[in-house]
């Protein structure tokens, strides 16, 4: 549904996103995740033909973004990262707007209409003006507008920022809803939001991708039984050097001691290939220490995140000189901020 | 026409809701109408009683002396003049929010984001603006009209040239208007956007001045005098209606309107 191909734009020198790929099938919600400054809102507006990427291509909806962006921007919905409304109009007179902005007519206009202020649970706020509803609901005019036209592909910035956390969970359980079989795009620097509302990741960092997979393969991939911590009360005995005496076992780290109760807590490394827990719980209790918990390593989405964007920025210390001076510079501006 | 109807529409009320409007036509009424009673109308009677009184005595030199009051050819001119003035102040108030606010509110992201032409948004602003204006024109059509009423039997007003100058001050004020739109657009800040439109029309009016003054001459007092907005209604408001004068109105209107519309385009290339 959604193609995007090696788009990059440039502002200028500075480049906001560079050689950016992914696919988005159709009915599938993709959480596009990254850091502030990392080009989400510069590669959806590209998607919603607010401006051309400098190179690339893309497509939605079967249409490039490039050529046929009328197309295109008849079959997607649109919500800009501050929501940007005409405040002065009522909520039901500004749907209408976007809905003959959309193409819309007579009673289809009307049917629309009426359709997304039941969908976004606008009902009792039909008739209020935009500039005297809350942050919440300014959201749901928001997400209304984009939905006026039965669009087949949503794209949402930054959907739940600024709410509190209960308009948090409400909206987010709306999108889930409005989703249906659209395809949708929804952008994020939250990471439980991306695992409570997508299929698919794609992590962003400083405009270029980081990884790209379904939720599924991105979480399964970290909780292997290669990992495991383990919490004992030792007695004063060596725990380290009886896990390291076990066979197998490649790494033990102590992360925690707790003082006053006797209890230390131990990050175990394991070979992939074989389940070793059966071993090491074995071989705490036969040298007489107790073991109090044992869990395999829930890597969260956070980790993988920060792990994904700190590798990426190991990867990249001064590469080309002439690179380094736009890098430095974007660095500067986004710490002015 | 769907999407500009109702862009049309919504602009239309906003002027009313902001209240813009309101504040535009009662300024203008006010001042227009001052001059209009204190300057034009009230000279005029007394010209016309002093007139009677002349007949009366039937003195035959003093007549001569003293050209029959004609409404049309003695204040038809002068008052358009001055009121192409006050539109010089009140055309910034009209136009400065147009695109302004839509670039500083980021509404304008969502419009370029509808299946919408950047054309279809900027006429239906330029219609909304125009038809606020209008108000003001039938207000000069009312203003020209009392004479009629004042005068037993009427013929006091002639259609003809009266017409003409309710023209000429129409696109004046479509052409202003039009010039205020480009700089609503190349800036998303009010304030700038009508101060520069403001300096733009104060020059073009008094750019006309100096041709006559005589300080400058050859292609300058030829571009001088072609430029000048305020002169090229002059004729108009005469009742002289030359096909150039319309021709130059209307390429101003196209033109800014064109500009207006490669600037918003320029500004979505550069982001
Ligand atoms: N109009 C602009 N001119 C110059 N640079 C810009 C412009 N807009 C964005 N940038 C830069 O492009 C980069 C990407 O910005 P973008 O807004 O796409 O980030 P984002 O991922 O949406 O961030 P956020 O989470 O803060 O919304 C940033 O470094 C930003 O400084
Ligand atoms: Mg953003």
């Amino acid at each position: 549904m959604i193609e995007v191909q090696n788009l990059t734009k440039n502002y200028g020198p500075v480049a906001a996103i560079k050689n950016v790929s992914f696919e988005v099938g159709k009915g599938e919600i993709l959480g596009f995740l990254g850091p502030n400054g990392a080009g989400k809102t510069t590669t959806m507006r590209i998607l919603t033909g607010y401006f051309p990427a400098t190179s690339g291509s893309a497509k939605v909806a079967g249409y490039d973004v490039f050529n046929q962006i009328n197309e295109v921007r008849k079959r997607i919905g649109y919500l800009p990262e501050n929501v940007p409304l005409y405040t002065d109009m009522s909520v039901k007179g500004y749907l209408n707007l976007a809905a003959q902005m959309k193409g819309l007519s007579g009673s289809a206009k009307k049917k629309a209409v009426d359709r997304v202020i039941e969908e976004v649970g606008l009902i009792q706020m039909r008739s209020r003006l935009i500039k005297k509803l809350s942050k919440g609901y300014r959201q749901r005019v928001g997400l209304a507008q984009s939905l006026v036209n039965n669009p087949e592909v949503l794209i949402l910035d930054e959907p739940t920022v600024g709410l509190d956390p209960k308009q948090i969970t409400d909206i987010r359980s709306l999108i889930k809803h409005l989703a249906g079989d659209r395809t949708v795009i929804l952008s994020t620097h939250i990471l439980p939001e991306v695992s409570m509302t997508c299929d698919k990741v794609t992590i962003i960092n400083r405009g270029q991708i980081v990884v790209s997979d379904t939720l599924e393969n991105l979480t399964k991939r970290s909780t292997d039984f290669s990992e495991i911590s383990v919490l004992v009360r030792d007695h004063g005995k060596d725990v380290g050097s009886v896990l390291r005496g076990l066979p197998g076992v490649k790494e033990v780290k102590s992360v925690e001691t707790g003082k006053d109760n006797g209890t230390r807590k131990f990050d175990v490394s394991l070979p992939q290939d074989e389940d070793l827990r059966g071993a090491v719980a074995k071989a705490i209790t036969g040298a007489d220490i107790e073991l109090l918990e044992m869990a395999s390593r829930q890597v969260t989405l956070e980790e993988i995140f920060i792990r994904h964007i700190t590798k990426e920025e190991d990867h990249s210390p001064e590469p080309e000189a002439n690179e380094t001076a736009t890098a430095n510079s974007t660095e500067e501006e986004e710490a002015s901020e | 026409m769907n999407a500009f109807f109702a862009m049309f529409k919504r602009e239309l009320a906003h002027y009313f809701t902001s209240p813009i409007a309101y504040v535009v036509l009662i300024i203008f009424s006010i001042l227009s109408g001052w001059f209009y009673v204190q300057g034009f109308l009230l000279p005029y009677s007394l010209y016309c009683q002093q007139y009677d009184m002349m007949q009366m005595q039937a003195n035959p030199m003093m007549a001569q002396q003293m050209p029959a009051p004609n409404f049309t050819e003695l204040i038809v001119p002068s008052l358009f003049s001055t009121f192409s003035i006050i539109l010089i102040f009140l055309v910034p108030l009209l136009t400065m929010r147009l695109i302004s606010e839509e670039k500083r509110e980021g509404t304008i992201e969502l419009l370029y984001t509808y299946p919408v032409s950047d054309l279809q948004v900027i006429l239906a602003k330029y219609a909304a603006a125009l038809v606020i204006f209008l108000f003001t024109v039938l207000l000069c059509a009312i203003y020209l009209y009392v004479p009629e009423l004042l005068k037993e039997g009427g013929g006091v007003v002639e259609w003809r040239p009266i017409l003409s100058a309710l023209l000429g001050y129409f696109l004046l004020g479509a052409a202003s208007i039009s010039l205020g739109l480009i700089f609503s657009a190349v800036t998303e800040n009010q304030i700038v956007s009508a101060a520069l439109t403001f300096a733009l029309l104060l020059f073009l009016w008094v750019v006309g001045w100096a041709p006559q003054s005589g300080t400058v001459e050859g292609v300058m007092k030829t571009l001088a005098e072609s430029v000048s907005l305020t002169d090229r209604s002059e004729d108009l408001f005469k009742g002289l209606i030359h096909l150039s004068d319309l021709v130059f109105f209307l390429c101003v209107i196209v033109g800014a309107l064109f500009i207006t519309m490669r600037s918003l385009e320029s500004h979505r290339w550069r982001g």
